[in-house]
């Protein structure tokens, strides 16, 4: 189980041992990332024998230290994020060194962020990962991207400010900020005020996941960025985010009003993404707004209390995080502007397979991975049986049909006409067959596959097991 | 003023802003909100710990992955601040620290200040990194202090030396060792960042256990990592 | 009673050097209001009776902050040019 703190603790030590590496300096980093993954997979094997548990930091027990709740949907978040900074894990760079600090850094705060059982410290993780991202996003060394990352530093560092003040309410009217205490003191948050300091979280921590009011950074961002940081982003970073807000509808904010509140957010997210992605004219864009949209589902499955809703985030999380930064990473290269891409179906025949078969499986083609999360979405939304949960059924549907539109026309104007330009130079061909492919064996052992979410969502869904592993062994 | 965008969300936005905190003045009741874990951290930390400064029992021994996770934000806020602006990573050989500051120095006053100043603020440097498990104090405070230290010389005169290499050994030995006594506390004790070395009698200046050698480790980084950022940006433009 | 109106003055000075950041026209003016913002705030902390903070904000807010600022202000060229309004 010390596993998971490690996990943590090697790749900061790598990251701040890196000046001193010398010639091996890019090695370093590859390397914690693979030996992450082997930690994730240990770990998996672990909780998949002996369940769930609790790791205490420094031995201070529960409300007084900071816990790590290690469970099968921490270790998978943890594990598939490390894997993708793997694949992802750039071949060039203007600054090595730095760009590797900094990759290592958003690894550790990444894994951070789905063990953590402490809200203050899931806050110090966020920071972090929020720090690190925006030296990645600068790291382009196009004017435009410094120019987006100060915008996006600016609207992260405002939503940081929100998020503490959330965080310092709940303090101030529970008097504890362990997420498991906090689930027992649930019922001093369920006032107005205790509403309000969900609110600001939920703003402060929507800037990461891409929700609603605090996106704007979005398009911006993922247009200007290199290919693999906005894979990363889109793909690992806005999930972890994600990954918070679930913590807190589960464990404290199980109210009626919260969860509207999530899922009015989500929708709105699904129904502007969906619409900017429409009327997007160049690709990157596109695929931006699609995440707006489908980070918004995620955020509407959560707002579905009990096991179905964190089932059906979860297929949809580790859905997107598979696609989109597969989709991105075949995009860039291409001509920017969708009207471009005309006959570049034929002259790149595999590249633009691979395309259509992300684009299928993100818009929800049966038999595709992207059909079974969307259903899961849908029956766990109608589940609620509550007039506000069918209709985000509609809209979600609503959403498909607009994100089809949109998607089929790039998928047309791939295989219209010819084009006499150059086959580009495909940079991604290897991080993006690779996540093609996972999602092809995803799609083959769908039933194992589904299993061990079901597995997961069981686990996280089961609120008194969490607590009393928690604070079993506490003098309180 | 800057564009003519429309004003009504930045309206829209301090109208929020106003209700929040008038529902905050209304329903908060400041002064008794309920510490209990406040409470309960007053009532141990001195006992379990061996710290007299309770805050730096906080920081370092009941919440000391926070610290860490601090520590990691200030270096991912510099490692971010020399990529933007392209400061060259000098790590190896003498020769390229050959480009020094061609600027002039500067005024008899701020010469002769700094001159009389430096030890000074070494020593006041050392000395709150050394005793913040006793009085207020610690690493990132002492850590800034001492990185002023460093930084006051460069600022009197552009010219004089300032030896990037030890700085950047410094920066990374003093961090690795953070995670290291941590790791050592998960190998020793089963628990990461567990207090090592006994408590000592509290109020001594060798007690609390392994909070001073963090102390030390956080005020080493943070010194080291600002004065070269300080003199970095101090320093010529390159690129 | 004398640490009210200390704590007093401390909030209406941050109040006035907030809205100096604000309102000043050159940058390196509205860095030297912001630390003066600082300074204040540290004072009411201790008046708040915690030392710890005022320290790491009178070492870190009002010193170091503000000379990163002024640095990157100089190192950007902006110092004596028209901002823009």
């Amino acid at each position: 189980m010390n596993a998971s703190v490690l996990m943590i603790a090697l790749p900061l030590l790598a990251a701040f041992l890196l000046p001193l590496t010398g010639p091996l300096a890019r090695w370093v980093g590859p390397f914690a990332a693979a030996l992450n993954i082997a930690l994730g997979i240990s770990l998996w094997q672990t909780v998949a024998q002996e369940g769930p548990s609790v790791v205490v930091m420094g031995g201070f027990a529960a409300p007084l230290g900071i816990v790590f709740r290690v469970d099968t949907l921490a270790v998978l978040f943890a594990t598939a994020l490390a894997a993708l900074v793997l694949i992802l894990w750039p071949r060039t760079s203007a600054d090595p060194r730095r760009e590797s600090a900094l990759l290592l850094i958003l690894l550790a705060a990444g894994c951070g962020l789905a063990f953590s059982g402490d809200l203050f410290n899931l806050f110090v993780f966020y920071e972090l990962i929020a720090v690190a991202s925006y030296g990645l996003v600068a790291a382009s060394r196009e004017r435009l991207a410094a120019a987006a990352g100060l915008r996006y530093l600016v609207l992260s560092a405002l939503g940081s400010a929100f998020a503490l003040l959330g965080i310092g309410l709940v303090y101030a009217l529970a008097g504890t900020l362990n997420l498991a205490d906090l689930s027992r003191h649930a019922d001093a948050l369920n006032s107005p005020l205790g509403l309000a300091a969900f609110a600001l979280m939920l703003l402060g921590f929507g800037v990461k996941a891409e929700l609603f009011p605090v996106n704007a950074w979005v398009a911006e961002v993922y247009s200007t960025a290199t290919a693999r940081t906005t894979a990363l982003l889109a793909g690992g970073v806005s999930k972890l985010a994600l990954l918070i807000v679930l913590h807190l509808v589960l464990l404290v904010y199980a109210q009626p009003a919260a969860l509207s509140l999530l899922l009015t957010l989500g929708l709105l997210s699904i129904v502007s993404g969906q619409f900017a992605g429409y009327r997007a004219a160049d690709l990157p864009r596109m695929l931006a707004y699609s995440s707006i949209a489908q980070l918004g589902m995620i955020a509407a499955a959560f707002s579905v209390s009990g096991e179905a809703g964190v089932l059906a985030g979860l297929a949809l999380a580790l859905h997107h995080l598979i696609v989109k930064p597969a989709l991105f990473l075949v995009g860039d290269g291409w001509p920017k502007c969708v009207d471009s891409l005309a006959g570049l179906g034929r002259a790149e025949p595999w590249r633009a397979a691979l395309f259509v078969l992300l684009a299928l499986s993100l818009l929800g083609i049966p038999p595709l991975p992207g059909f079974w999360a969307k259903l899961l979405l849908l029956k766990a939304l109608l589940g609620m049986g509550e007039p506000a949960w069918n209709l985000a059924a509609a809209v979600v549907l609503l959403g498909t049909a607009i994100e089809g539109a949109y998607l089929l026309r790039v998928l047309q104007t791939l295989f219209r006409g010819t084009t006499n330009a150059k086959p580009a130079t495909f940079g991604g061909a290897l991080p993006a067959g690779v996540l093609g492919v996972a999602l092809l064996l995803v799609m083959l052992a769908a039933t194992p596959v589904g299993g061990a979410l079901q597995r997961a969502a069981q686990q996280a869904a089961d609120v008194p097991a969490y607590v009393a592993d928690t604070l079993g062994g506490s003098p309180q | 003023m800057l564009t003519s965008r429309p004003r009504w969300p930045a309206l829209l936005f301090i109208l929020g802003l106003a209700l929040l905190l008038t529902a905050l003045l209304r329903d908060l009741h400041f002064g008794n909100a309920p510490m209990q874990v406040g409470q309960a951290i007053n009532g141990v930390a001195a006992h379990e710990t061996g710290a007299a400064n309770v805050v730096a029992s906080v920081l370092l021994a009941y919440r000391g992955l926070d610290t860490l996770g601090e520590l990691a934000i200030l270096f991912a806020a510099a490692t971010g601040a020399g990529l933007v602006l392209g400061i060259a990573f000098r790590n190896g050989n003498g020769e390229a620290q050959a480009k020094t500051n061609t600027e002039p120095p500067a005024g008899f006053i701020l010469r002769k200040g700094a001159d009389l100043m430096f030890p000074f603020l070494l020593i006041l440097g050392a000395y709150v990194i050394l005793h913040g498990h006793l009085t207020p104090g610690g690493g990132f405070q002492g850590g800034a202090i001492l990185a002023a230290a460093f930084f006051v010389p460069q600022l009197a005169r552009p010219s004089s030396p300032f030896n990037e290499r030890t700085a950047h050994w410094v920066e990374a030995l003093a961090g690795a060792s953070f995670v290291l006594i941590g790791i050592a506390g998960l190998a020793g004790a089963g628990w990461f960042l567990a207090p090592l070395l006994g408590t000592g009698s509290v109020g001594e200046l060798l007690s609390a256990g392994s909070i001073p050698l963090l102390q030390l480790a956080i005020g080493l980084k943070v010194g080291s990592e600002l004065a070269g950022l300080m003199i970095a940006l101090h320093g010529p433009k390159e690129t | 009673m004398i640490m009210a109106w200390v704590a007093l003055a401390c909030v209406v000075t941050m109040l006035v050097a907030g809205v100096l950041v604000l309102t000043q026209r050159k940058l390196i003016g509205a860095i030297a209001a912001a630390s003066v913002v600082s300074v204040a705030l540290s004072v009411l902390l201790v008046v708040l009776r915690a030392p710890d903070v005022a320290l790491a904000e009178a070492a870190v807010g009002a010193g170091l902050s503000s000379v990163l600022l002024a640095l990157a202000v100089r190192r950007v060229g902006a110092v004596d040019s028209k901002e823009d309004t």
